[in-house]
């Protein structure tokens, strides 16, 4: 499955722009630095130069030690399914999709309740995902609450393994010993450690902590991933007013702190190893105190960030079609659209954001469908004006001359499908027939949508000894029961 | 003889505009029934890819195509039909937008989907009188007359033609339809008219309802 061309991205920033921003984030962690939570991490930044006070755990970064590692040749990530067609090429210049992710809670899809997400809940997710036309890549949507808290992670990802053939983005990893358990489950589907390092059908996503903080747990997690060969995500999102300051600029700035900080110290330790500028940089709504996921604020740091990493010459992910909203519908639709328009022509490699609502907490299966239409009719934004002699047509318009009809033209036939967004779900009819047929609102056609998608076979099965591998590494996570 | 049969019937569905004249012509050198070529060839392809567009298969672009097509054979096939031997039944309609109004791209799209499922269209134009277009209606002695507006100042055009059939006592032997942007299923029933559809493939569907013509 390809990503998406732009024919005309639509950056925010300009040149100077990236220059001003990029030197004050090096100038930032030469002077103010960044808590480093990692003993390793910290040893490791000692070595290369950076001053380290043990007890603060503050690092302060020397600037040539960061030019240095973003001299260096980057390491092209390549988001490998167990799949090979669908593999995402990061290649900085196609733009590529992905669900929205660990939602704690679903809409029931039978009876609309609102209630803890299930296995079977993710299993679904992944199934509707498998038929979207734009989704290269799948992030478990939902969390299996279902399984006790230690295990869940192991459950999430063994049940995405079994459901989709898509490569697994996947934010997990608080610990070293979690991420070699996690490691050990990719190795078992990929057919060993060798042949994951070789297509790594897995990456990982590890958040900082805004401002200017990088766990200990996460970072750890990061080295053993790395090492591996396994892309990792340095996911970065201090919030505009709260934790970074209120103007984009500012919390762009932050985020490119933290994201040096943790680019510096992964290569580091591992020089080759794949690594995702992550971001999800929204502002904290002052009147509600909710995170504002649907903003247009989103939709630009999206872009900022994305145009910024490429200077760095590393793929950026971002968040993008999100929404605060409840329930499906129009404010759900209001929030996803410009944001998602904006990420898109700005360029994004990964976005991060189809099918959950209030704010990334909620599933809601035919919003899959929803964010899919409006991916491809964003898409043909995208694909703009073709301007040559076959697109201008002039032998076709004196073909048909004046007062005809230029249906009956194979130059139409040859170019419709190129030429004009064709809807899926959107209904073009008029009033009379919608009427007739039942008045049916765009979710209620969206959930016919996910009802033929579930009843759809299941494609790449894993092999049964597979599934069994790793079921005894989730059981082996189970907390033991005390009697 | 069944070869080229199946073949013209291929040419419809492949749309082979620029090729099917001289495939029509090889056929009636080697001894085809014209009627037949028609019947089983030409007229079963328009059918299918008919059904294909119904399903939502096919965009609108192939199915005029695929009706050019079917044009461009009959036209070398319908004159050597032995005169008498032809006994279709051709439901003929008459279309046109009526005057003061000079919209006719959703008329265009009704006479086009109409000739695509073996209707004989006879498309009169824009901005055309009420006479005009009755006086029309029987000379060709056409069995269906739609008419259409996309403008409200120019809506009450559609009730004078409707008026002035019932008053010359040409329905309800005759039927009429209506269409156009304004146009509501209630406006409709209002002036008397035989219906209307929300858009070109519902007008099909209610044109041979009208007519007692099959699917």
């Amino acid at each position: 499955m390809s990503g998406i061309s732009i024919r005309r991205p639509y950056p925010v920033l300009g040149n100077d722009d990236i220059d001003q921003i990029h030197a004050a984030a090096v100038r930032g962690l030469e002077r103010i630095g960044v808590r480093i939570g990692t003993a390793q991490g910290r040893q490791i930044l000692k070595r290369a130069g950076a001053t380290v006070d043990e007890r603060t755990q503050v690092v302060k970064f020397p600037s040539a030690l960061v030019e240095e590692i973003l001299r260096k040749p980057r390491a092209h990530v390549v988001l490998y399914g167990r799949d090979p067609s669908q593999d995402a090429d990061l290649d900085l210049s196609h733009v590529h999709l992905c669900n929205d992710g660990t939602g704690p809670l679903t809409l029931d899809f039978e009876t609309g309740e609102r209630r803890p997400s299930t296995s079977t809940d993710l299993a679904n997710s992944a199934r509707v995902s498998n038929v979207l036309d734009n989704l290269h890549v799948f992030w478990p949507m939902v969390t299996a609450m279902d399984y006790p808290p230690e295990s869940r992670i192991y459950a999430d990802l063994k049940v995405s393994f079994m459901n989709t053939p898509k490569h697994i983005l996947y934010a997990s990893g608080a610990s070293g010993d979690e991420a070699r358990r996690l490691k050990a489950m990719g190795a078992a589907v990929a057919g060993g450690e060798k042949e994951l390092r070789k297509r790594p059908i897995m990456s990982s996503v590890q958040t900082t902590i805004a401002p200017l903080q990088l766990d200990g747990g996460m970072m750890d997690a990061a080295f053993v991933f790395g090492e591996a060969g396994i892309p990792i995500a340095i996911f970065t999102m201090p919030t505009p007013g709260a934790t970074g300051p209120v103007t984009l600029a500012g919390s762009v700035t932050v985020a490119a702190m933290e994201f040096l900080a943790g680019l510096t110290m992964t290569r580091l330790a591992n020089p080759g190893c794949p690594v995702i500028w992550g971001c999800g940089v929204t502002p904290l709504d002052m009147k509600t105190t909710t995170r504002a996921g649907g903003s247009p604020e989103h939709g630009l740091t999206g872009v900022a960030i994305t145009q910024l990493a490429h200077s760095f010459g590393v793929p950026s992910l971002v968040g993008g079609f999100d929404t605060t909203a409840s329930v499906p519908g129009t404010q759900a639709v209001l929030e996803a659209f410009p944001q998602g328009l904006s990420v898109v022509l700005g360029g994004a490699d990964l976005i991060v954001g189809l099918g959950l609502l209030e704010d990334a907490k909620t599933l809601a299966l035919e919003q899959l469908f929803i964010h899919d239409e409006m991916v491809n009719m964003i898409r043909r934004l995208a694909d703009g004006i073709v301007v040559n002699d076959e697109t201008i047509a002039m032998d076709v318009i004196e073909k048909v001359g004046i007062g005809k009809t230029f249906l009956g033209q194979r130059h139409t036939m040859e170019h419709l499908h190129s030429e004009h967004f064709i809807p899926k779900l959107i209904d073009r009819r008029s009033f009379d027939l919608w009427s007739r047929d039942g008045r049916k609102s765009v979710e209620d056609r969206a959930r016919d949508m996910v009802r033929a998608a579930l009843a759809k076979p299941l494609s790449h099965p894993l092999d049964p000894k597979v599934v069994q591998e790793l079921d005894a590494i989730v059981q082996g996570s189970m907390p033991v029961a005390t009697a | 003889m069944d070869d080229y049969i199946a073949q013209l019937k291929k040419a419809v569905i492949d749309y082979d505009m620029e090729g099917v004249s001289k495939l029509a012509q090889e056929a009636l050198d080697h001894g085809m029934d014209p009627l037949q070529g028609i019947e089983n060839g030409l007229a079963a392809g328009i059918r299918e890819v008919g059904q294909r567009f119904g399903a939502g298969e096919l965009f609108l672009p192939e199915l005029v195509m695929a009706a050019e097509t079917m044009r461009a054979g009959a036209a070398v096939l319908e004159p050597r039909v032995p005169k008498g031997s032809d006994t279709r039944t051709v439901h003929r309609v008459v279309l046109a937008t009526v005057q003061d109004d000079i919209h006719e791209i959703g008329k265009n799209l009704v006479a086009t989907m109409l000739t695509a499922n073996g209707f004989d269209v006879v498309d009169l134009g824009v901005n055309q009188p009420s006479e005009t277009i009755l006086k029309k209606a029987q000379e060709v002695n056409a069995e269906l007359v739609g008419v259409s507006a996309l403008m409200t100042t120019s809506m009450p055009r559609m009730k004078e033609v409707i008026s002035s059939a019932q008053a010359k006592g040409l329905c309800p032997k005759q039927k009429f339809i209506v269409g156009g942007a304004p146009v509501t299923e209630q406006y409709a029933k209002e002036i008397g008219s035989d219906g209307t559809a929300g858009d070109a493939s519902g007008a099909v569907r209610l044109a041979r309802q009208l007519v007692g013509a099959k699917e």
